[in-house]
């Protein structure tokens, strides 16, 4: 196990930077010249070639390419903002924890409502609670998060006055973002609860408990579930990720300070480093999550630790 | 020819989906919706009731009536028209670039369903890559080095789906692989790219199928939060994100800027889940007994 969370922790450092290549590529061959978009428009033909070589953006594609890398991941450093002139780690990471409290909280409310409410559409199946939770469940999905969140400050700030239209500050700023970034995790969470929960309900060894006498309440927690997990771990994490690009966009609609605003204004005047650095930043904490999803695998499932703990019994299944 | 099969009389599986679709309200419904509003969006030059440029200062900002059904934008301009009119860039966008990244998935999963070994090996881990990045955070970074359009912005939305077509892909190539009658088919000199072609893609299409339904409505989702950050496709053709973003700064006062593009969005994307949903239930009924 200790072996496969160093591999795995390992192979994130490849991905970063197949990540840094891609975006760097695609942000080479776009069109735009930051030298122009930071002189402004009253600049001449002069200045922006001096600034383009004070930037280094004169050299060729594979130079500029292999000095970006080698400051990255040899340096460890994401570079200089074009625009701030500030090194883009310290403009992350003082804008990390926005974003991070955002979606670790959304990822937090998607697991602790979203999986009940799956388990509870899963047994009172055709009933009412699972007609509810079920159209609750397709609203979220479609919902446009954005959008909903919009409508939440129409209705809660501007008609109601009980929250905070937009920026930073306690509990009471998170409301709003919050609900409206986790709606759609939560539900595709209860949507893939319920649907695994079905499959597992009904399985041969479910009806043997039954047939045994157990509680509805034991079969449920120690029978159904822990064999209903694995797909409903992997919405958790697919859900991480829905929930760092969505932070992105809500951030803008509530003008919360985070990695999100700073990349979009960054966007804007093609500053390069800090997009760059963003993504990648955002990448490796997905990536870290994802890692964290494959452990809580390993944990629940023995089928899958076995087969990283090296018995070749595992051979079968990972065939 | 007509051929000839001695096997009793047995609906096409393709007939027994439809069937089952048939009989499904919610999903009937939801393919109902999405007939309609392609329509709309095809006719949208001659039934809508106002050009969809044109201002009209004495109405800046009216309120929905029978003159202005949705009522007016900040230039007067009437906001059915336009919500007709940009229902064409948003469902062309959505549909596009779902086709576009699922063509792409199934060219690459089948190469490496077909090669396996290294060239598998080398592709997964190329597409790990892109999937390391959150879907919505890729579209983002391509789209804002590509710049807005959109062409641009079918091309950002379409990247991010690749990997999950060709795993779907490539998990349904290894568990047919091994079955009879592929063995039967290489026995007879079939060629490779024959058994791929008419032999695996057609019996691993039901779930590309639901895949395709669902990712429409998703990828019409992500094309207006594109345009809503100010991606995407940007004023003054009307499209429904961008219509939003537009309403954002006098949401306040008038909220009808809002209200209708954003239900637009909702009414599309859930009658592409509805009937996603059906669609699944009805070719994979041992979920649904």
């Amino acid at each position: 196990m200790g072996l496969f969370i160093v591999k795995r922790l390992l192979w994130i450092f490849p991905v970063m930077l197949g990540i840094a290549i891609l975006i760097f590529t695609i942000m080479y061959i776009c069109p735009g010249d930051p030298a122009a978009a930071i002189l402004g428009i009253g600049a001449t033909q002069i200045q922006i070639d001096q600034k383009r070589a004070e930037l280094g953006l004169n050299q060729p594609y594979i130079v500029q390419l292999l000095q970006y890398l080698k400051q990255v991941f040899l340096e460890l450093d994401l570079g200089t903002s074009y625009f701030y002139r500030t090194p883009v780690i310290d403009g992350l990471m003082s804008r990390m924890h926005y974003t991070l409290i955002l979606a670790l909280t959304c990822m937090a409310l998607q697991i602790l409502i979203g999986t009940p409410l799956g388990i509870m559409a899963a047994t009172h199946r055709n009933g009412l609670a699972d007609r509810f939770c079920m159209i609750v469940a397709l609203a979220g999905v479609s919902i446009p998060g954005f959008w909903f969140a919009l409508m939440m400050v129409v209705f809660f700030s501007v008609k109601l006055g009980w929250l905070p239209t937009y920026g930073v500050g306690g509990i009471q700023y998170y409301i709003m973002p919050c609900i409206a970034n986790s709606f759609a995790g939560i539900a595709t969470q209860a949507r893939q609860t319920r649907s695994s929960m079905l499959e597992v309900i009904h399985s041969d060894y479910i009806s043997t408990a039954l047939a045994k006498g157990l509680s509805d309440r034991e079969i449920l927690f120690k029978h159904a579930l822990p064999n209903a997990l694995i797909p409903i771990i992997t919405v958790v994490g697919n859900g991480m990720g829905m929930m760092l690009g969505g932070a992105v966009v809500v951030e803008n609609v509530f003008s919360i300070p985070g990695i999100g605003n700073y990349m979009m204004s960054a966007i804007n005047s093609r500053d390069y480093p800090i997009v760059l650095g963003g993504v990648l930043v955002l990448g490796i904490v997905f990536s870290l999550i994802m890692l964290m999803v494959d452990i809580i695998y390993a944990f629940v499932d023995p089928r899958i630790r076995a087969r990283y703990e090296g018995k070749k019994r595992g051979k079968l299944e990972s065939a | 020819m007509p051929k000839k099969d001695a096997r009793p009389k047995k609906d096409s599986p393709f007939a027994q989906v439809a069937r089952r679709l048939s009989k499904n309200n919610v999903a009937m419904a939801g393919l109902a919706i999405i007939l309609l509003l392609s329509l709309a969006a095809i006719l949208a030059p001659i039934i809508m009731p106002y050009d969809y440029t044109a201002m009209d200062m004495r109405n800046m900002y009216a309120k929905p009536s029978l003159e202005h059904l949705f009522g007016a934008d900040d230039l007067g301009r009437d906001i059915f028209s336009r919500l007709l009119y940009g229902s064409r860039a948003s469902l062309s966008m959505g549909i596009l670039s779902t086709l576009l990244s699922t063509a792409a998935g199934i060219a690459i999963g089948s190469v490496v369903g077909y090669y396996g070994g290294t060239v598998d090996n080398v592709i997964m881990r190329l597409l790990d890559i892109i999937q390391a990045i959150p879907g919505m955070l890729l579209a983002i970074a391509i789209s804002a080095a590509l710049g807005s359009g959109f062409l641009n912005t079918i091309l950002a939305l379409s990247i991010g789906g690749v990997p999950m077509t060709v795993r779907l892909l490539r998990g349904s190539i290894m568990s047919l692989r091994n079955l009879e009658y592929i063995e039967a088919a290489e026995k007879i000199n079939c060629s490779k790219l024959r058994i791929m072609l008419f032999h695996i893609l057609p019996n691993s299409l039901a779930p590309l199928i639901v895949s395709v339904t669902m990712g429409i409505g998703n990828t019409i989702l992500a094309a207006a939060s594109l345009s809503y950050i100010g991606l995407g496709i940007q004023p003054p053709t009307p499209e429904w994100g961008a219509m939003l973003s537009a309403g954002k700064a006098v949401i306040s006062k008038y909220p009808h800027l809002c209200i209708f593009p954003g239900l637009c969005i909702m009414i599309v994307v859930l009658a592409f889940n509805m009937l996603g949903d059906g669609l699944r239930d009805a070719m994979d009924p041992k979920l649904k007994s």
